[in-house]
């Protein structure tokens, strides 16, 4: 897949992993590796973003007597989950003007 | 390889990063292995899954717009280590299936990394120092990084990407490289540009003694160079981002941007130094050069210029503030300072 797209997708993949539940790195990694490939140092940049962007905030609990970052959806973060859901409808419309017009020249 | 000695590799190699940032990115991995650790993976199993570990260093320098300014020549000896390494053998590996072919003048190599670690399209041109009177990058929207280097050849390393045309070409002593980025104005929709920041970076490896002309353009971003005691004629442009400079010798100066400011510390031209910006503070710590000229409106001007005040011929303007310079003449060198609506607040050393 071109990186530009899935690196635009993975965002909103790790936004809608932790809209279901506070998640922490290793789960994010295994849950949306079920849909997409994505590594560790590919996530940190992503988590980082979305921090900044105020699409998700942080906090630590303790874990097995060490502490562990865990990442919540912020009401920003749920905003850009419908918004990707509205470009992903203007989207569809696109690819089937597309494969419309291809199919007219086939 | 055991989790902490990994950790503290990683640390060592990117501590060009500000100190908070490198926990932060440290305390992530940690926690990751302990994760998998506890998920029943082995300690070694763990450590092996997050790659090599300079590779992994360069990923993170590579993502993270946030280094020291102070610590850029730093970064040479990280990158050297690292980066140079993994391209080296990459071009070792290239060079035994016999794909590319080292040649005289022209443009030596051209390689794509071949670790998966690295992001794909990263670029490496190369071209030996000896020769060359004339480095030109030409850039739009790139981040651009100069690194004086150990080594005896120009590098030039880039991400290519199918919204950025890239053409290096070595003719006539001039390493040109001319960027161009599609982005802007093309057909795109936000979630696509969400993930772009890590394209939007070149880094340039000169020999440190390098002593020719060296010239550096880009827009919207950030230009630094560091660690350079001979330079012929630099000039750095800009708009809308920050230039930073640091221990640099040169014969001319010449540095322009917009709404942001210019950072110099350590430099000396043995000509001309210029520096001009809008909105945007132009800082000097220990400047000299035979001509200043310092350029702004609505920033400040303050610093220090090393040398007497007395060897100064100075001419300064600023309307609606003050300045703490009184204009004179009969120095040997050259000052000249102008704002608008902001104070001028120099220093002398002496």
């Amino acid at each position: 897949m071109d990186i530009q797209i899935k690196k635009g997708l993975l965002d909103v993949c790790v936004l809608a992993v932790i809209n279901k539940k506070d998640s922490y790195g290793y789960q994010i990694i295994k849950d949306v590796s079920i849909c997409i490939e994505i590594s560790e140092s590919t996530l940190y940049p992503i988590l980082k973003r979305l921090e900044a962007g105020g699409c998700l905030s942080t906090y630590s609990m303790e874990h097995n007597g060490r502490l562990r970052k865990y990442y919540r959806i912020t009401a920003l973060g749920k905003h850009r989950i419908n918004d990707f859901f509205e470009e992903w409808s203007e989207l569809e419309r696109i690819n089937k003007f597309i494969m419309q017009e291809a199919n007219q020249s086939l | 390889m055991n989790s902490e000695l990994y950790l503290k590799r990683l640390r060592r190699r990117i501590k060009s990063l500000p100190d908070n940032e490198r926990n932060t990115i440290i305390d992530f991995y940690r926690e990751i292995i302990q994760d998998k650790i506890e998920s029943g993976v082995s300690e070694a199993q763990a450590v092996a899954e997050l790659g090599d570990v300079n590779l992994l260093a360069q990923k993170i320098l590579m993502e993270n717009p946030n280094r020291k300014p102070v610590n850029v020549g730093k970064i040479v000896g990280i990158v050297l280590a690292s980066v140079f390494g993994v391209v080296f053998v990459a071009m070792f590996t290239v060079g035994i299936l016999g794909i590319a072919t080292f040649q005289g003048n022209k443009v030596v190599n051209s390689v794509t990394a071949s670790a998966q670690e690295i992001t794909a399209g990263n670029k490496v041109f190369t071209s030996p120092e000896a020769g060359i009177s004339s480095i030109r990058i030409e850039a739009e929207n790139k981040e651009i990084t100069v690194i004086a280097a150990d080594s005896d050849d120009i590098k030039i390393s880039y991400m290519e990407d199918k919204d950025e045309d890239y053409s290096v070409t070595n003719a006539d002593g001039t390493v040109t490289l001319v960027n161009q980025s599609h982005l802007h104005g093309s057909f795109s929709f936000k979630f696509f540009d969400w993930g772009n920041h890590d394209i939007a970076k070149i880094i340039v490896y000169v020999p440190k003694n390098y002593a020719k002309n060296l010239s550096i353009t880009t827009t919207n971003s950030v230009i630094q160079i560091s660690d350079f005691s001979e330079l012929g004629d630099l000039s750095c442009k800009t708009t809308n981002s920050v230039i930073k400079m640091e221990k640099v010798d040169a014969k001319n100066i010449t540095m322009e941007t917009q709404n942001a400011a210019i950072t110099l510390k350590d430099i000396a031209a043995s000509n001309q130094l210029s520096a001009e910006t809008q909105n945007g503070k132009i800082s000097l710590d220990h400047i000299s050069a035979q001509e200043i000229s310092l350029q702004t409106q609505n920033a400040i001007i303050g610093g220090t210029i090393d040398g007497a005040q007395s060897d100064y011929t100075i001419e300064t303007h600023t309307t609606n503030a003050i300045s703490n310079l009184h204009d004179r003449s009969g120095g040997s060198k050259k000052l000249t300072a102008s704002t608008t609506n902001a104070i001028i607040n120099l220093d002398f050393s002496n």
